[in-house]
């Protein structure tokens, strides 16, 4: 199974990718979200995670493009204290959302609970 | 050539007469001190194009050298934020880092990269970063920096300290609670109750400066949900010399629904700032009794329009007909603002409240009947 994780803290993405390539899973990396949504089209990734503050193009319009074409599982990692862009995440088709600080095995658990329903 | 000579006395009229410096200036002018003010032009343009050459080589060093860091941190990092080991064995640092950290630039890289993660990061992860900075002594680095007398540098090292749950550090800290620079203050305020919660609410006890109104919403909501303890002071808070104090703990009232500081808050309603009679209206309607209302309708002549529309917007949700006499008193003699808003007061409170204003629509057509039409609205 093949994750596409947008976050633009370097440290934060490499966290991710080791963490859920050490439990079986293919990763693909971004930084930003215009590269994010590039890199989606390319490699066709059967689950997003997606940070909602990311530079050039926001988490909430990767869910929002992402949801139009595709019927692709989304996590949305969002700051404390953003709880109306979540609901703006979840109108635009999100599947899961976290709040930042958040636990990694949670995070794992999340994403076995989606893979398992794609 | 007339329009030459004219265009040329023009010039030197507008021009050089204008700034002073005349005639004279221009003939001393000969053409070997004409070159070397040229020469000498060139060579600061030179000068200034190396410096400026330099420093940007330089910068770009320095970054090189922090990203060649920053990547090879990352990756150790990474691998102790995974670690699933729960015994306290030291993680394994690389002997290369051993010898990076002793450069102090290469040590707060790497404590900027534990601190950007631990925001992001709750559980094992972020147990395991305030393991690796301890072990790594970065604590001695972030202590350091309370001393300095940059006020960026201060604050910076208290949100390291706080962030890495250092509880020896929160006497330092504590003292910082009143420091006279405000985001040392503000950041101080927040590592307290980050690292003892309610506890931590005893700085309001010392506070000489001003608690700005966003630094109250980022302590209230850094404060604990629930498990409210420690809030034995509030009484005191209640009547600081502080105002802002003074504010701060009637949010705290509202928001924890303090209920045995009813007449407390009740006393702050006679406080000389508005803005504290303010708050302490809002706060009683988070802890209001029976006669809350009928107390808050007998200091209403003396409240300014604010205040008393706060009043009136508040007593609707709990009021009851024994406070209907207030209201329409208050309806015969304000002026239309506030008869609106007792109007809709009444109407809400009171089962008679509607009948009583079409009464008043016959007698005195303006402005109740546009009163009236509002409060329908209002109802709907």
């Amino acid at each position: 199974m093949k994750i596409l994780i947008a976050e633009d803290e370097p440290l934060m993405l490499k966290t991710l990718e080791l963490k859920l390539r050490r439990e079986g899973y293919e990763v693909v990396g971004s930084c930003d979200g215009k590269d994010a949504l590039q890199k989606i089209e390319e490699s066709q990734p059967d689950m997003i995670i997606t940070d909602i503050m990311l530079p050039y193009s926001s988490g909430l319009e990767i869910v929002g493009q992402v949801k139009k074409t595709r019927k692709v599982p989304v996590i949305v990692l969002s700051a404390l204290g953003q709880e109306k862009t979540v609901e703006e995440a979840f109108h635009l088709g999100a599947d899961d959302y976290m709040t930042k600080p958040f636990s990694l095995n949670e995070l794992s658990i999340r994403v076995k609970r989606l893979a398992k329903a794609v | 050539m007339i329009f030459d000579s004219s265009f040329r006395s023009i010039y030197s009229r507008s021009i050089l007469l204008d700034i002073n410096y005349g005639p004279d200036f221009l003939r001393s002018l000969n053409s070997g001190k004409l070159y070397t003010m040229v020469f000498l032009f060139i060579i600061c343009t030179l000068i200034m194009v190396a410096i400026t050459y330099f420093y940007l080589a330089r910068k770009k060093r320095i970054y090189n050298f922090q990203k060649k860091i920053k990547e090879h941190l990352e990756i150790w990092i990474t691998k102790t934020i995974l670690e699933e080991d729960t015994t306290d064995e030291a993680f394994y640092v690389p002997p290369k880092f051993n010898r990076l950290f002793q450069h102090k630039d290469a040590r707060q890289i790497a404590i900027d990269e534990i601190i950007n993660s631990k925001k992001s990061l709750s559980g094992t992860a972020a147990k395991n970063l305030i393991r690796l900075y301890d072990q790594m002594d970065f604590k001695n680095d972030s202590l350091e920096k309370l001393k300095s007398k940059d006020w960026e540098l201060v604050a910076k090292g208290i949100q390291e300290l706080s962030l890495m749950e250092y509880n020896k550090a929160i006497t330092k800290i504590y003292r910082l609670t009143n420091s006279k620079e405000e985001f040392v203050r503000d950041e101080a305020q927040l590592a307290i109750i980050y690292l003892s919660g309610f506890k931590g609410l005893r700085f309001l006890n010392v506070v000489k400066y001003p608690i700005t109104e966003w630094q109250s919403i980022k302590l209230l909501e850094m404060l604990p949900h629930s498990g409210v303890t420690d809030m034995q002071d509030l009484p005191k808070w209640l009547q600081s010399s502080n105002y802002t104090v003074v504010v701060f703990a009637l949010k705290l009232v509202a928001k924890f629904q303090q209920f045995e500081f009813h007449d407390q808050v009740v006393a702050c309603l006679a406080h000389e700032n508005e803005l504290v009679r303010y708050y302490a209206i809002k706060a009683l309607s988070e802890i209001a009794t029976e006669d809350t209302a009928s107390i808050l309708l007998t200091h209403f002549q003396n409240e300014t329009q604010r205040n008393q529309i706060q009043i009136l917007k508040d007593i609707v949700e709990f009021g009851s007909e024994d406070i209907t006499p207030l209201l329409i008193s208050i309806i015969e003699n304000a002026n239309p603002a506030i008869q609106l808003k007792a109007s809709i007061a009444l109407a809400k409170i009171s089962k008679n409240g509607l009948a009583y204003l079409a009464e008043k629509v016959e007698k005195q057509v303006e402005p109740f009947e546009k009163i009236l039409a509002h409060v329908k609205y209002e109802l709907e």
